[in-house]
């Protein structure tokens, strides 16, 4: 037989493993050319070595004494108008601070600390207070009141009010709806008077997404801006309505990330340290992402890598002078100008915000990642903190950088934080859909709490 | 033996029982670490504080020993418990004799001046009128050395079992330092009629009197002065078994920390059930705790453990105040300079935590202080940065030549312009437990010596003969070999206590140990 008779015999066979070679020569083809792209955000994936979250137990006696301490803040500067004071000697206030002392007369009650009759005093008078507040262009609250009258205070910060701050508060309103819903009637009340969807406007131009009042939404500013918060913040906006919520992880903003020792991080500023460049972080969103909403992959992710950027930093930098960095809590510097009316004026150019005092121990962020990462070094990080406070005053920001002095400032956020990573320790995260039965009841309080 | 689940290979095979005890012991030490430790409180870490004064400790013990240079009545010797008010209880002047001795251990006066006072003070408590021939009366005009009542006139009152406890601590501690004053010391207690003051079980009454001026015995002393007061009348034989058990208490929350407290209802006893630092740091102090516990053979001059404890607490609620609310706090109870004049300035009291009340019960909340013998004390046995900071606050609160104030007012309003010998006598303690350690410090005496005699008191204890034994009441003393030996010689017969003590006293057991909760509260469990 000759060589073409024989292929002619074997055809079928020639083109069944024709065929196959076509089709694997295909299959590596496309694997080879197709390369998968890499997660545009790495940490939308949850690292190796993540560690195991701590489960709730109760508290020992120190953080029993470190609660009762947070919580004498509260005693000495709520004012006769039911709001807090947004740090010691400072006689106004935001919605941002004020929803801290809403979180804080939560946490104080379900640490046994308040009793359910000052829990309720408390609580009605914020509540009720936060409703009467005069409001911008009748939608939204201003930045910062003066607690003494709820009159709007001028500020030289570039936004006229803050959607930080605003999903803050409904956060803290979503805490109390879910664990004393006895008060959803007083909430519903306080919102009705404010008009946020108005905020967010059902339109979308080729540029970017923005609010009725021509303030793209998110840009940055000098008030409260960056990636944590915008990742913190979309979970009380989202209550608002959809477009809020499209709004909010639409993710083509800004975000500032730098990577150090191989971990992507995100950055708020930079520090100059013995000659040393370190990284500013302000752990203050992610702290509170995890203690009252909880985590999802993304803020998890990012929190254990500023934990292990921490960890990796102190121990190289000369004498641990860098601890866990963080921001002192904003104080607004006033505007020099006095306006009657409601309308704010906007801020001339030499009046700038007071700058952001950087911190390298951070108190809240101390006691905030202890409580999330239940680790030898947030632990440790968490000790180093523990002598900053004043006796009958409360808790300091933290350790001031440069001068590596105790900040100056005892402030409503660090105090409330405190409190609030004491009850994540206790109970775990802030909402809790079925834990009602923990603290309806009378709680058998110290008597000491006068 | 299967000891583990799996086949190991045969080189290790013989290491199999090897392994698994490894794993057991590893296993063990992993449960060990991992058990919970009971936590304690802070102030059971403090030390006691220990060592030469500094200068500015001398300071204060120089300026306190000023009051009772001010206040001393050379007639009689006594001293004034008020700055310029000539009237003096027992309890005062016992706090004189410790300064006393302060004041010559710290070397501020010499033994030429120490013998002469101490020689009139003696003498006087020798020869001083008795209430009805009982005990000392409750207050004596320090010159005259005469009864009198509260408003000084002559008169009687009634006697104080807890004033007397506490002269009878010092008394020995006279004793006990100064042998040659002992017979003087043995003679004045050897006047006293102990009938209504203590019973066979060891409960202590006071005396007062009623509308038709007859003395009526009432249990005295709650939680803290009554086993402090025991103490007194244990160190001269007395069995004080009710007295000196803890029992009843109940206790408070208080700041995160377990308070004690006397639970006798003050409505129907009419007695205050008032928690103060005084009695417990009067203990530390005198008698020693912790580390510093005197390896004494008489169970008398031992603190019992629960002591320790209860002060601990007491302290740690004090500096839980300062901690949170930052009111610094040293609570005893005190002089005011104004009406109503003296007050139980308490940790708890009749039901209310920090609770400021007068002798009748009245709430006076403003007139609250830090109390310098209180701080003082505070600072000696517990070395903290909060007592630290009671040093700052307190030193130079003083008057020159009157010693130390009574107190600075909480609100804010300046000292307490008022003196008193208990408060510069606690001071000048305090001082001395820094530098000595435990105040009753008991002399080694080698009762199998050729030359041994027992003291005056022992003599007529153990003799059978001494009619007034029975008449006074006094306590049936145990008599060791050396002692026994002594009244072979001397033709003394032995008196020794009835072989039924327990027909005395039926519910009281003076050895079961006392079981104490945890010092930490709810705070921790919300």
């Amino acid at each position: 037989m000759s060589i073409s008779q024989d292929l002619l015999k074997a055809r079928s066979y020639l083109t069944v493993i024709l065929g196959f070679m076509l089709a694997f020569g295909i299959v590596f083809y496309v694997e080879k050319n197709n390369k998968s792209t890499d997660m545009k955000i790495p940490q939308l994936q949850l690292s190796e070595n993540f560690p195991n979250l701590p489960a709730p137990r109760e508290l020992n006696y120190q953080e029993a004494i470190w609660a009762r301490i947070a919580w004498q803040y509260f005693i000495n500067n709520t004012q006769v108008s039911g709001l807090v004071n947004s740090a010691e000697g400072h006689p106004y206030t935001s919605l941002w601070d004020n929803a801290s002392y809403l979180l804080a007369i939560i946490s104080a009650h379900q640490l046994g600390i308040i009793d359910d009759r000052e829990f309720d005093a408390r609580m009605q008078k914020a509540l009720n207070a936060l409703s009467i507040l005069p409001l911008y262009q009748g939608n939204v609250p201003y930045l910062y009141y003066s607690t003494a009258d709820l009159k709007p205070l001028t500020t030289t910060y570039d936004v006229d009010y803050s959607l930080v701050d605003v999903g803050r508060l409904l956060m803290a309103f979503k805490v109390i709806v879910w664990r004393y819903p006895q008060y959803n009637a007083l909430v519903q009340q306080t919102l009705s008077h404010w008009d946020l969807g108005a905020l967010f406007n059902m339109e979308k131009d080729n540029s970017s997404l923005k609010s009725r009042h021509n303030q793209s939404y998110f840009r940055p500013n000098n008030y409260r801006s960056g990636y944590g918060y915008s990742l913190y913040a979309a979970n009380g906006l989202s209550l608002i309505n959809t477009w809020a919520g499209i709004v909010l992880t639409n993710s083509k903003q800004q975000h500032d990330f730098a990577k150090v020792n191989g971990l992507s991080i995100p950055v708020d500023g930079s520090l100059m340290l013995q000659e040393k460049s370190y990284p500013v972080i302000n752990s203050l969103p992610y702290v509170l992402s995890g203690l009252e909403n909880g985590f999802n992959t993304e803020t998890a992710e990012i929190s254990w890598s500023i934990i292990q950027v921490q960890e990796s930093l102190n121990q190289n930098s000369y004498r641990h002078s860098y601890v866990n960095m963080g921001f002192s809590n904003p104080i607004p510097r006033l505007s020099s100008k006095k306006t009657k009316s409601d309308f704010l004026s906007p801020s001339t150019d030499d009046d700038q915000p007071q700058k952001r005092v950087k911190l390298s121990l951070s108190t809240q962020a101390a006691f905030g990642w202890y409580a999330l990462f239940n680790t030898p070094w947030t632990e440790q990080v968490r000790q180093k903190a523990s002598d900053l406070f004043i006796p009958g005053k409360g808790w300091l920001d933290g350790v001031e950088a440069y001068s590596q002095q105790p900040s100056g400032l005892i402030t409503a956020t660090t105090n409330a934080v405190i409190l609030e990573s004491l009850v994540y320790t206790a109970q775990g995260k802030m909402i809790c859909i079925a834990c009602q039965k923990t603290k309806l009841a009378t709680a058998a309080q110290s008597l000491g709490s006068q | 033996m299967r000891l583990l689940p799996f086949n190991l290979p045969p080189y290790l095979r013989i290491f199999g029982h090897f392994v698994v005890s490894v794993l057991a012991v590893a296993a063990l030490l992993l449960g060990g670490t991992f058990s919970a430790q009971a936590e304690k409180l802070p102030a059971q870490g403090y030390p006691v504080r220990h060592g030469e004064l500094t200068e500015r400790e001398k300071a204060v013990a120089n300026r306190a020993w000023e009051f009772f240079v001010t206040n001393y009545q050379p007639a009689t010797g006594l001293v004034n418990a008020v700055n310029n008010y000539p009237s003096t209880t027992m309890w005062d002047t016992a706090s004189y004799i410790a300064a006393l001795i302060a004041a010559r251990e710290l070397a501020i006066i010499d033994k030429p001046e120490f013998d002469k006072r101490m020689i009139k003070l003696l003498g006087t408590l020798n020869t001083i009128p008795l209430f009805r021939n009982q005990m000392p009366n409750k207050a004596y005009n320090t010159i005259t050395a005469q009864k009198v009542n509260y408003v000084n006139k002559p008169g009687e009152i009634g006697f104080s079992a807890l004033d007397g406890g506490r002269m009878l601590v010092w008394l020995r501690a006279i004793k006990e330092r100064y042998p040659e004053y002992a017979n003087s010391v043995d003679n004045i207690v050897l006047r006293w009629d102990f009938t209504n003051v203590i019973d066979g079980c060891g409960t202590m009454y006071g005396a007062i009197l009623d509308g038709n001026n007859q003395p009526m015995y009432v249990q005295e002393g709650r939680l803290g002065y009554e086993e402090y007061a025991a103490r007194g009348f244990q160190l001269w034989g007395f069995n004080t078994c009710q007295a000196s058990r803890p029992e009843p208490y109940q206790f408070a929350d208080i700041y995160c920390v377990m308070v004690p407290y006397d639970s006798r209802d003050p409505r129907e006893h009419h007695q205050h059930n008032y928690v103060l630092t005084e009695p417990f740091i009067l203990q530390g102090m005198e008698f020693g705790w912790g580390a510093d516990k005197t390896n004494a053979q008489e169970k008398a001059a031992i603190t019992p453990e629960w002591i320790r404890d209860f002060a601990d607490r007491v302290y740690q609620a004090q500096e839980n105040r300062y901690l949170i609310t930052g009111m610094l706090t040293a609570r005893s109870e005190h002089q005011l300079d104004r009406a109503p004049y003296f007050v139980y300035d308490t940790v708890f009291s009749d039901g209310y935590d920090w609770n400021t009340i007068t002798d009748k019960g009245e709430f006076v909340p403003e007139t609250s202080a830090v109390s310098m013998k209180a701080a003082l004390g505070m600072w000696t046995l517990w070395n903290s940065p909060y007592t630290d900071r009671l040093f700052d606050t307190i030193e130079n609160a003083t008057e020159k030549g009157k010693g130390y104030y009574e107190g600075l007012y909480e609100n804010g309003s300046g000292p307490i312009h008022e003196f008193t010998a208990n408060n510069n006598g606690i001071m000048l303690e305090a001082l001395l437990f820094k530098k000595e350690g435990n105040l009753l410090k008991l002399r080694a005496q080698n009762s199998q010596a050729s030359d041994f005699v027992p003291s005056i008191w022992n003599q007529k204890l153990l003799n059978v003969f001494e009619e007034n034994n029975k008449r006074l009441n006094r306590p049936f003393i145990s008599a060791d070999k050396g002692t026994r030996s002594w009244c072979q010689r001397t033709g003394v017969a032995l008196r020794e206590a009835p072989a039924c003590s327990a027909c005395q006293c039926a519910q009281c057991n003076g050895d079961q140990p006392v079981k104490l909760p945890p010092a930490l509260s709810s705070c921790t469990k919300p």
